[in-house]
Order: structure tokens, then C-alpha cells, then sequence
């Protein structure tokens, strides 16, 4: 038995011990700090030795886990966990944006031991949700990454933290539930809880009856388009991230969005294909006028992090639609993308918050200028936001690109229409992020501030750079991410064929 | 031979036939006999030091779970107790869980009490209406006969009415004891007409012979009538729909042990006789439900009433729950939508559906340390600051970290969130439901689980996220052996929500079979 898992998913857990017992905040600091950095070498140790090319069926692969937990009755709850490419991947991320989000956690100053041991505690939560292969254990990690989450916005968060908090819990809670109603139903008909073998079942899910699959795949669906957020389900995102504070911003934006996207792409989706295939107009609706309604909010923002926040919606929309189209681009688009707003996402609101920390507003209004006065960190900014925006040669353009030539290829009726009307949110993503570049880093400085700004020291620059590398990274040279990727999306894309509507589809694309 | 003779050998006969069901009887009657013992004891000694009838109670508590635990030891089987086809109890596993669990919440609530060092009157009148109401409670686990289950319904009631008003220096204690009273005999009335119903349609008092004449014409008009007002006993009794609107205010004004008591033992004393009823009747869960088929309209009609108001119980009780501010009133409203929760199961429990039981039977050994453990709370709120505001627990997570620890981990499991035993507890319940196809059903429930999280959230809000300043920080200073109890009732919450609950759930399935062999 590998024991890789769980040690990157209980490393951080046992991290917490240790800083129960320390009384002095720079000491549990680098104590979490050492702790995160552990797990993330463990990310890379695993993206380094996972064998893509074996390509081993879920549950199959060398890092599988597979002990008895629980077993009463008809139960048999199993310790089970595995990964492919995909899981592989956003472990990578979760590692790299947790080293990192700690470090900008070393800014807390109020309660520090709570601050780290709950953030070692999502850690937990958040790898043992992307590598469970049982529900039950899936689920456990799922609701207990909110735990810490609640805390950690409604402590350490801005002036509205508490209410922030509370409708974060309340919403994922509300979708989670909805989630485990499904997986329970699923259960008695699969008579399983193991991930993969559900998969291999999925025919059987109610065989025939329409209707109660097309209502199990609306509560899986839900759950995770919360998380996600797909519009209208987004109404928790904007007050989450503002509230919380910038390390936890990163981790929302950077990882747990993800959580809706891995969990569509590994349940919802695959388990429901023809239904999946019958929804596509809805999906793709959905997907669209998240991008679109996303961009236009952000771009009537004057808080800078709230623009942040709401280019999140309209990002992730790119990740339903990728999804949606389930072609081999579109859906590798849709992973690259998750990817790569989890690193741009992440650095934008270090770049928020770095700010933040010497003025102590967010009025894009009140800014100007910085790119005479802090040349270094407007040059770290531009790889940040220019990557959001989609400049080519950054990661964020070529998981675009992928998921509108996905679409466009789409054999789904009216893809085109959908492809098309999604681009306006590339323009209106020019369009927010270049006014704020204006607003803040051109023209002249338009306050005065008692202390003269200065670039960034030696800890923002550890966060930062790295971030930059990436992206710069992952633009020119995807293939490092799409290497791991590819085969499990194309096996994941076979499972929905025989639902594809042919004829129709070949015809549409000789247009 | 005389007449006197004849009827001296008569009742020879029937003592001979009787005294070795006596032992069956062994914690009942060893309840009752404590009465006496206190009562007497109580003229004896005069005023005694206000240890000892804790003690005594508590010892008292302690031999009749011994004797609970010997019963079980004796009998593999269940046993049914009567005469000559009168078959007035049944002695098994079921109802021993049910002893066991009454017994528990009253040892507890005696602690409790010792540690609330609220005012109490005589001390020795607390320890006859704790025994007494034991000594009901525990009939009733075990009773298959409408008569003695409707004395030990009543004897359950007048000692929980006393018990609901004994502060008599308070004017809110008066005034719960008053509605409960008043509520509470409106409802008895109306049960016993509808058992006389029964009675009258099917001749018998017994519930197997009930079962089968119901099962033979289970629309018949009377037998409805009949049925829904004997289920207005029951919810009285477990706080449901539509019966619950005393509740709150009796619980909220009650001392909070005997709050916590009320909400746990009184309940678990209902559902017991439910699940006994519910499993020798046999017509309950033939019925196919469609998907989106709510009102059960092809299930039996005790589905039916069982399924509204589970519904509506628990759907009221959480909506009137978010507006509380008072930590007492919310834990009222909140055992309400509990028992909305237990409803829900105990709808669509089949004949040999030991999981759908089982889950019952667990859900309340969880609850016995959740919502005790959080009454406690109360306990000690009331008895530092006076009262059982939310607000009164500001900053509780700086000052006093292992009791907020504690009570967070007791509020986690209430609105049933993993890592706790609270989460696997609703995880069963539901998952009959689910089983059996109730879909809407399941998800309003689902629902109403995560709205809750919304009250429960704000005592957490208070404790962990208000910082306190020197005025408003909470009063509440625990003792060493206030914490010691507050940890005892948290730790199996983690403990079963992780590991062990495989072997408790096991347990729990393994009494519902055994209840089911003899009917």
C-alpha cells in the first residue's frame, strides 16, 4: 500500500499538534510554514512519479489506497483513494497555493496559533477531497473544509466577516446536503460508495427512468455549481472573497472553486451522460451568462478586490462551457483553465492584498500611478492581470482558446451560437482589467500617503514570484499540465459518445 | 367450598402464575419502590444535607439499570408477560435500550441539577417525580397493552408537569408547569378517546390483536378518526406537529435540566412505544411511493399522518428557530425539529427494516449526549449569568476554550455535520428514506438540516468571533467537574463520528429484530 496520499493528506493535520502546544506566534508561523512546505514538495513528488502514460483506471493506479473503514449491514465504507491526471494536477495546485496562501498568512497578527491550525485544517480537508475514492470519505473531507472556512472568514475577516462567513457555510451547506441526498440514492442502486465503480455502474443508476436521473444529476449538480460558482448560485462568492482575508481569498479562489469543477467533472458529469447531453442547452446557458454577467459586474466595481472576486464567476464560466462540451479540447481547456485561474486568481489577490497592507483601501478610485513609483511590482502585477485577461503566452489564453475551439467543434446543437456569444466575455475581461490597470497603475498618483509606498519585500516577493513563473510557465509550455490531463479526458469524453447526436453534428460542422 | 375459599384459591392460582413475571417487572417496580423509600426516608430524617438525595437518587438510578442489564442477561429471547393470552408487557431488547437510555438522561439530569445549584425546594419531592416519571418511562418501553401503556402515559405526563413547574419561586417555571398542564391533559383526553375507539371497533386492548383487526380494514372511517387522535397524544408527547406550540415556552421556562430531560427522556419514551407499535403493525410500509410522491398518497394512512407531520414539525420548528435569541428557547425549538427528523424515519419503517429502526435507536443515543451536553450548557449559563441569552456566551472561545470546544462540537453534531456522531446519525436517518424512494420527502429534510446550521451557528459567533471586551465577556465560570461533564458528553460525539460507529450501529440494528419475533 502507497502511502504517498495519505501523507499529503493528514501531513497537515498532524501539523496542527505541534502548534497547539507553541506559545510564540513567529515560531508557529514557520511551524506552519515548514508544514505547508512539506506538503508541497509531496504535491510535487507526486506530480513528478505519477506515470501518465500508464494511464491506470481510477482505483487502479500505484498511489491507490484501499482499506475498511466502516462496514455495518449494507454498508462497506472504505478508506479508498487514488488519482489520475486530473486529481494529480490540482493536488499540484493545492500544494504550490498552500505553501504560499501560508505564507501571506504570516500578516495575520491577531490569534495566530487559531489562524494556522484551522488553515492546516482546510489543507486536510481540501487534498482529501480531491484524492477520496469512496463518497463517504469524500463527503467527510468535503463538509470539513467548511468547518475551518467559516472560522477563518468570520475571525480573521474584514468589516461584514460574520455575515460573510455565515452565507458561505449556509450556501455550500445548502448544496451539499442536496449532494448527499444523491449520493445516498445512488447508493442503493449501485450498491456501492467507491467512486470508480460507480462510474463503471453508471448505467444502472435507475435504468430508465429519465426523471429520477435527470433529478439526481440537478442535485449533484447544484451542489457543485455552488462551489463552482455558476450563476445564480454565485451570490456567496463576491462577500466571501472581500471578507476573508488575503491568504484565505487565495485559497477560495485558488483551490476550492476547483472543488465544484473537479466534483462535476468526476460525479456529476460522468455518472449522468445522457442527461448531461439533454441539459447541454441549460449548461451551456448557465456556463455563458456566467462568463458575461461575472465580467459586466466586475467591470462596474470600484473595489479592486471585489473585481477580483467577480472576474472569478466569469472565469469559471469558461470551466462549465469546457465542460459542457465534452470534447477533448473544450474539456482540457476546462481543466487548464481551472488550473490557471487558480494560479492567476490567486496571485491577483496577492497583488490586492500586498497593496492593501500599506494603504489600507480598496478604492480603485484613489489609487494612480503606481507604475512610476513601484515599477517592480507593476511588472509582477502585469504578468498577474494580463494573464486574466488572456494576453497569449500566458496560461490564461490558451485554456481559453481551448475551451472556445472545444465548443466551436462541439457536436451539441447551436454550439457555435453558444462559442460566439461566450466570447463577448473575452472583450468585457479586456475591458475590466484594463480600466483598472489604467485607474491604478497609469496616470499620476492621485493621494498623498503618509508613508511613501515601497515594492515588495522579501516574503511577498517568495509568494509572488513563483506564481509569475507559473504562469509565464504554463502559457508557453501547457503541455506540462496537458501531458497528465489528456488521456483521462479522453476516456472521460468517450463515456458520453454513444449519446452524442452524430448526423446532426457532422452536418452543423460542414457549415 | 366457600365462596371465600374459592376466590382464595383463585387468587393462589393467579399469584402462582404471576410472581415469576414479577422479575420482569424487576426495574419498574424497584423504581416504584424508591419512591416509597425516599418518601419515607424523607419523614425519617426530616431536612436532610442536600447531598444525600442526589445520591440516593442517582444510586437508585444505577440499581435500576443493573437490574435492566440482568434482565437482558437472562433473557436471550423476548419475553411476553401476562396471563392466560394477556399479554401486558413485552421484555426485550428494544425496550431494555430504551430503559437504558431513560435511565441514563435521569442520572444525568440529577448531576445536572447538583450542579446548577439553582434554588431547589425540598430535594427529596425532585427525587420522587424523577423516579416516578423513570418508572413510567420505562413501563412504557416495554408495554403491548393500551391500559397499562395509557397509566404509564399519564404517570410520564403528571410527574413531567410537576417536574416543568418546580421552581415555584419562578414565575416562568410556574407558568410552564401551568401550559403543560393545561396542553398536556387536552391532549390525554383526546388520546384516550381514540384508544377508546380502538377499543370499541376492535374489542381488544391489546396491540397485536389491534394490528390484525387494523390490518383487515385499514380504511376503515373510525379506525382514521381513531388513529389521528391517539397520534395527538404521541406528538404532544414528542413536541411534533401540530402539537408543539407548548413546547417552547415550557421549555424555555422550566429549570434546564429539566428542560434537557423533558426534550430527551419524554421524547425517547414516545418513540419507543411508536417503533413498538410501528413494528407489530403490519399493513405500515407496503406502500411503493412514486418520486415526487410526498403525501404518501399510496401509503397507509399511519404513513400518511406520520409523513405531515414530519414535515410540518420539523419545517416549523427551524424556521422559528432562526429568530431565537435565547440559547434555551432555540434549543427548544430545535428539539422540535428533531423530533420532525425521527418522524420522517419512523414513517417508513418496515417490517424487518432493522436499519430504519436501528437508526432510531441510534439517533438517540447521539442525541442523549448532543442535546443533554447542550442543555448542560444552558445549566451552567443560568447558573453564572443568570440567563440563557446567546449573547451571555460572548468571547467563550478566548475565555473558557474546552467548554466552547465542547459545546461547538455538541452544536456541530446538531445540525449534523461530519466529523461528528450528529452527521452519522442524520446519515442513517435518511438513508431509509431514501431507500424506499421518498425523495421529496428526503430532500425537505436534507434542507431543513442545513437552514439549521443557521441557528446553531450563532452561539458559535458569539463564542469564537465576538471578542470580547471586560463588560460583555461572558460570566460563565465552569468548575473543574463542569468541564470534566461537558467533555464526557463531547468526546463520544467525535469519538462515533469517526470510528466507532460501526459497532454502535450494529448495536442499535441488533434490538429491532429481537423486537420483531414475537408478536
Amino acid at each position: 500500500m502507497n502511502l504517498l496520499l495519505t501523507l499529503l493528506t493528514f501531513v497537515p493535520l498532524a501539523g496542527i499538534l505541534p502548534i497547539l502546544f507553541m506559545k510564540d506566534a513567529k515560531t508557529i508561523r514557520w511551524t506552519a510554514a515548514a508544514v505547508c512546505f512539506v506538503e508541497m514538495l509531496l504535491s510535487m513528488w507526486l506530480f513528478h512519479r505519477f506515470d501518465s502514460a500508464a494511464n491506470a483506471p481510477l482505483g487502479t493506479s500505484a498511489f491507490a489506497v484501499n482499506a475498511s473503514w466502516i462496514k455495518v449491514g449494507a454498508f462497506d465504507i472504505r478508506y479508498a483513494m487514488d488519482v489520475d491526471g486530473i486529481s494529480v494536477l490540482l493536488v499540484l495546485l493545492t500544494g504550490i497555493l498552500g505553501f504560499i496562501a501560508c505564507l501571506s498568512g504570516f500578516g495575520v497578527q491577531k490569534n495566530v496559533k487559531g489562524f494556522f491550525a484551522m488553515y492546516l485544517l482546510l489543507l486536510t480537508g481540501m487534498v482529501g477531497t480531491f484524492v477520496a475514492m469512496d463518497l463517504f470519505l469524500f463527503y467527510v473531507f468535503w463538509e470539513l473544509m467548511l468547518l475551518p472556512m467559516y472560522f477563518l472568514i468570520g475571525l480573521w475577516g474584514g468589516p461584514k466577516r460574520e455575515f460573510a462567513a455565515i452565507k458561505f457555510f449556509i450556501y455550500t451547506l445548502v448544496g451539499s446536503v442536496l449532494m448527499l441526498g444523491a449520493f445516498i440514492a445512488i447508493y442503493f442502486q449501485t450498491k456501492s460508495f467507491s467512486i470508480p465503480e460507480i462510474l463503471a455502474k453508471h448505467e444502472l443508476i435507475f435504468e430508465g427512468n429519465d426523471t429520477i436521473r435527470a433529478i439526481l444529476f440537478v442535485g449533484l449538480f447544484i451542489g457543485f455549481a455552488i462551489k463552482v460558482p455558476v450563476f445564480p448560485f454565485h451570490t456567496w462568492l463576491p462577500l466571501a472573497h472581500v471578507e476573508a482575508p488575503t491568504p484565505i481569498s487565495v485559497i477560495l479562489a485558488g483551490v476550492l472553486l476547483k472543488m465544484g469543477g473537479y466534483g462535476l467533472m468526476r460525479m456529476a458529469f460522468p455518472w449522468f451522460p445522457d442527461v448531461v447531453v439533454k441539459a447541454w442547452p441549460w449548461l451551456a446557458t448557465l456556463a455563458v451568462v456566467s462568463i458575461i454577467y461575472g465580467a459586466l459586474v466586475a467591470l462596474a466595481q470600484t473595489d479592486w478586490k471585489k473585481l477580483v472576486a467577480y472576474s472569478s464567476v466569469s472565469h469559471m464560466g469558461y470551466v462549465l462551457l469546457g465542460l459542457a462540451t465534452l470534447t477533448p479540447e473544450g474539456v482540457n481547456g476546462a481543466v487548464l483553465q481551472m488550473f490557471s485561474h487558480g494560479i492567476l486568481a490567486g496571485m491577483m489577490f496577492l497583488l490586492v492584498g500586498v497593496m492593501y497592507d500599506q494603504v489600507h483601501h480598496r478604492d480603485m478610485d484613489r489609487f494612480g500611478g503606481l507604475a512610476t513609483t513601484l515599477p517592480k511590482y507593476t511588472f509582477v502585477a502585469m504578468i498577474g492581470f494580463f494573464g486574466s485577461l488572456g494576453l497569449p503566452g500566458l496560461s490564461g489564453f490558451i485554456a481559453e482558446m481551448m475551451v472556445f475551439f472545444g465548443s466551436f467543434a462541439g457536436k451539441l446543437p447551436h454550439a457555435q451560437t453558444y462559442t460566439v456569444v461566450a466570447t463577448i466575455g473575452v472583450v468585457l475581461g479586456a475591458a475590466y482589467i484594463l480600466v483598472m490597470i489604467q485607474k491604478i497603475f497609469l496616470g499620476k498618483p492621485r493621494e498623498k500617503h503618509e508613508h511613501p509606498l515601497h515594492e515588495p519585500n522579501g516574503r511577498e516577493w517568495a509568494m509572488l514570484a513563483p506564481l509569475a513563473v507559473l504562469a509565464l510557465w504554463f502559457g508557453i509550455w501547457p503541455r506540462t499540465a496537458i501531458d497528465v490531463v489528456d488521456k483521462p479526458i479522453a476516456q472521460w469524453c468517450d463515456g458520453f459518445a454513444k449519446y452524442l447526436p452524430r448526423e446532426t453534428g457532422s452536418v452543423e460542422k460542414g457549415k | 367450598m366457600t365462596p371465600f375459599l374459592l376466590a382464595q384459591e383463585r387468587a393462589g392460582e393467579l399469584s402462582a402464575a404471576l410472581m415469576p413475571d414479577l422479575g420482569r417487572l424487576a426495574p419498574e417496580l424497584f423504581l416504584c419502590a424508591m419512591v416509597l423509600v425516599v418518601l419515607l426516608l424523607d419523614v425519617i430524617r426530616g431536612r436532610g444535607p442536600s447531598e444525600f438525595h442526589p445520591r440516593l437518587t442517582l444510586l437508585g438510578i444505577f440499581g435500576a439499570a443493573g437490574l435492566v442489564v440482568w434482565q437482558v442477561m437472562q433473557d436471550g429471547a423476548p419475553v411476553n408477560v401476562g396471563y392466560a393470552g394477556f399479554h401486558a408487557l413485552q421484555v426485550d431488547h428494544l425496550g431494555a435500550v430504551f430503559k437504558l437510555i431513560f435511565l441514563a438522561t435521569g442520572a444525568l439530569t440529577v448531576l445536572f441539577i447538583g450542579r446548577s445549584r439553582e434554588a431547589y425546594g425540598n430535594e427529596a419531592e425532585l427525587s420522587i417525580l424523577m423516579f416516578g416519571a423513570l418508572a413510567g418511562m420505562c413501563y412504557l418501553a416495554s408495554a403491548t397493552e393500551l391500559l397499562g401503556f395509557y397509566l404509564a402515559f399519564e404517570t410520564v405526563s403528571y410527574t413531567g408537569y410537576l417536574m416543568a413547574g418546580y421552581r415555584t419561586d419562578s414565575v416562568r417555571s410556574a407558568e410552564a408547569g401551568g401550559k403543560y398542564v393545561i396542553f398536556g391533559s387536552v391532549s390525554s383526553a383526546v388520546m384516550l378517546f381514540g384508544l377508546s375507539l380502538i377499543y370499541g371497533y376492535t374489542g381488544s386492548t391489546q396491540f397485536g390483536a389491534i394490528a390484525e383487526a387494523l390490518s383487515a380494514a385499514p380504511r376503515e372511517p373510525v379506525l382514521l378518526v381513531a388513529a389521528v387522535f391517539v397520534f395527538g397524544g404521541f406528538a404532544f408527547k414528542a413536541a411534533a406537529f401540530p402539537f408543539q406550540f407548548w413546547c417552547p415556552d415550557v421549555y424555555e421556562g422550566a429549570p434546564a435540566p429539566i428542560a434537557g430531560f423533558l426534550a430527551v427522556a419524554s421524547k425517547a419514551a414516545v418513540f419507543s412505544v411508536i417503533l413498538r407499535v410501528l413494528v407489530t403493525y403490519p399493513a405500515v410500509g407496503h406502500a411503493e411511493p412514486h418520486v415526487a410522491d410526498l403525501l404518501a398518497t399510496n401509503g397507509t394512512f399511519i404513513q400518511q399522518i406520520l409523513i405531515c407531520s414530519a414535515v410540518a414539525t420539523m419545517t416549523w420548528g427551524n424556521l422559528a428557530a432562526l429568530r431565537q435569541t435565547n440559547l434555551q428557547r432555540m434549543l427548544a425549538y430545535s428539539s422540535i425539529a428533531h423530533a420532525g427528523y425521527l418522524l420522517m424515519t419512523a414513517a417508513v419503517i418496515a417490517p424487518g427494516n432493522a436499519a430504519a429502526m436501528g437508526a432510531i435507536v441510534f439517533y438517540f443515543l447521539i442525541y442523549l449526549c448532543m442535546n443533554l451536553g447542550a442543555f448542560f450548557v444552558v445549566t451552567l449559563l443560568r447558573r453564572d449569568a443568570g440567563s440563557a441569552e446567546i449573547s451571555d456566551l460572548r468571547g467563550l472561545g478566548f475565555r473558557h476554550p474546552v467548554l466552547a470546544v465542547s459545546l461547538a462540537v455538541m452544536l456541530f453534531s446538531l445540525t449534523g455535520l461530519p466529523p461528528t456522531a450528529g452527521f452519522v446519525g442524520k446519515f442513517q436517518l435518511f438513508a431509509p428514506v431514501i431507500e424506499q424512494g421518498w425523495y421529496v420527502l428526503a430532500a425537505i429534510g436534507l434542507i431543513n438540516g442545513a437552514i439549521s446550521l443557521y441557528y446553531y451557528a450563532k452561539p458559535l459567533r458569539e463564542m469564537f468571533l465576538t471578542e470580547p471586551g471586560d463588560a460583555d465577556a461572558t460570566k460563565l465560570a465552569p468548575t473543574s467537574a463542569d468541564l470534566a461533564l461537558v467533555v464526557l458528553l463531547a468526546a463520544p460525539l467525535l469519538f462515533f463520528g469517526l470510528f466507532g460507529w460501526d459497532h454502535l450501529t450494529e448495536f442499535a440494528r441488533s434490538v429491532g429484530p429481537v423486537a420483531l419475533g414475537v408478536r
